[in-house]
């Protein structure tokens, strides 16, 4: 990470069950500006480069088919575990998201959805 | 007891102290550099000069500014406000330009001097960026330039492509900005410095306009022989340039050209005739 300070930003998608990682990605960059992670089990730099790649290719495809419309989320399920990622910029040209991991077993994912849009709402108004 | 020839496990055990002229010993000196004042505390600034003049600024330890003569500096104002957004934005602002600014000085090898202590940091509200963390991300930069090298550099010369190739198509404000600046000599560095954004970003969106095929680059264009790029460039990924069996920093600079080989280089997945 970046910015050691901005970690504490952080500190309520932590109390979502089954909270493996979250961090703060610049989708321009994919440089990491804060980060936590309750377990080592994933690599922190890959899932959010993977989270900036994803965030590229859409903005591709975006381009490509001239789409009227702003990124909302994007949810990609694995067999362990759950990538939730969320832009948190106010502007439709969203530059920094939100990338969420999650253990299946452990997580509602209904409700993380809902308490990770909260975050995002609140992280930025 | 270690496996490795004597002179493998000198040349080791000295790459962080002596001033050889080795090509990954730049690497291992500034580090070493780094480290100690970190380590040490210190507060103060260690001038630069070289390919690039520049100095990295430190408060107690930490990394709080950076400048460099090839890369534009933080904004004059940043966004006034409370939310956790504006306050990450704000400090994201003032981070960008510093690793834009040490990154150059790094990728030139540009040279250190002495570390000249100061009572004062040159500011107390700067992020502070940790020593460690600067370093990794400045090699994840040199390793994205690497991928981008065959197509586009900080200092290509990019053009506009006169024709759209699909009737409709959507870019982004930054996007539309670097589009209505490009002109004859244009380069990611040279409209950075219109924009007052990093170069390394800006180098970054046009290679997303050059995957759009809205501009294309000089490289592009020496490639296929004068024509229009028909295809796209080669894939950029965040992913290849953290994993595990990512190059080596020191076989990536764009300045000197990659030394990357060429399977890794090669467009991936395309339908080109190079594919």
């Amino acid at each position: 990470m970046i910015l050691s300070e901005a970690d504490t930003l952080l500190a309520p998608v932590t109390q979502i069950d089954g909270f493996v990682l979250a961090c703060l990605v610049d989708a321009s960059t994919g440089m990491v500006l804060a980060s936590r992670q309750n377990q080592g089990e994933i690599s922190l730099p890959t899932a959010a480069a993977g989270a900036a790649d994803i965030a590229h290719v859409l903005s591709l495809l975006a381009g490509q088919l001239a789409m009227n419309e702003g990124l909302e989320d994007v949810m990609v399920t694995f067999s362990d575990h759950f990538h939730v990622i969320y832009p948190v910029s106010p502007d439709p040209e969203a530059r920094i998201l939100l990338l969420v991991v999650l253990d299946r077993a452990r997580t509602n994912l209904a409700m993380a959805r809902r308490e990770i849009r909260t975050f995002c709402m609140n992280f930025a108004s | 007891m270690s496996q490795l020839p004597k002179f493998s496990l000198a040349r080791q055990l000295t790459a962080s102290v002596w001033p050889g002229k080795a090509a990954d010993d730049y690497d291992s000196l500034l580090a070493a550099r780094f480290h100690k004042l970190a380590a040490a505390g210190s507060t103060g600034v260690l001038p630069f000069s070289g390919a690039g003049d520049g100095a990295i600024y430190f408060r107690d330890g930490e990394i709080i500014f950076a400048r460099s003569t090839r890369t534009p500096g933080p904004p004059d104002g940043t966004a006034a406000g409370e939310t956790p957004y504006i306050r990450l934005a704000a400090a994201l602002a003032m981070a960008e330009p510093t690793v834009d600014a040490t990154a150059e000085l790094l990728i030139t090898e540009s040279r250190f001097t002495k570390f000249r202590p100061a009572r004062t940091p040159v500011s107390d509200t700067a992020p502070g960026l940790g020593v460690e963390g600067l370093l990794s991300e400045v090699a994840r930069r040199r390793r994205i330039l690497a991928q981008l090298a065959p197509v586009v550099t900080a200092d290509s010369t990019v053009a506009r492509i006169p024709q759209l190739r699909t009737p409709d198509i959507r870019v982004s404000t930054l996007q539309w900005a670097l589009l209505i600046r490009v002109r004859d000599g244009s380069t990611p560095r040279s409209l950075a410095w219109e924009l007052g954004r990093s170069v390394f970003s800006t180098t970054l969106e046009i290679y997303r306009l050059l995957a759009l095929r809205l501009v294309s680059s000089a490289a592009q264009r020496g490639h296929r022989n004068g024509h229009d790029p028909e295809y796209g460039p080669a894939t950029m990924s965040f992913v290849r340039a953290v994993s595990p069996e990512a190059v080596s920093p020191e076989t990536v600079s764009p300045e000197k050209g990659s030394s990357m080989p060429a399977d890794d280089l090669a467009p991936r997945g395309g339908s080109g005739p190079d594919a």
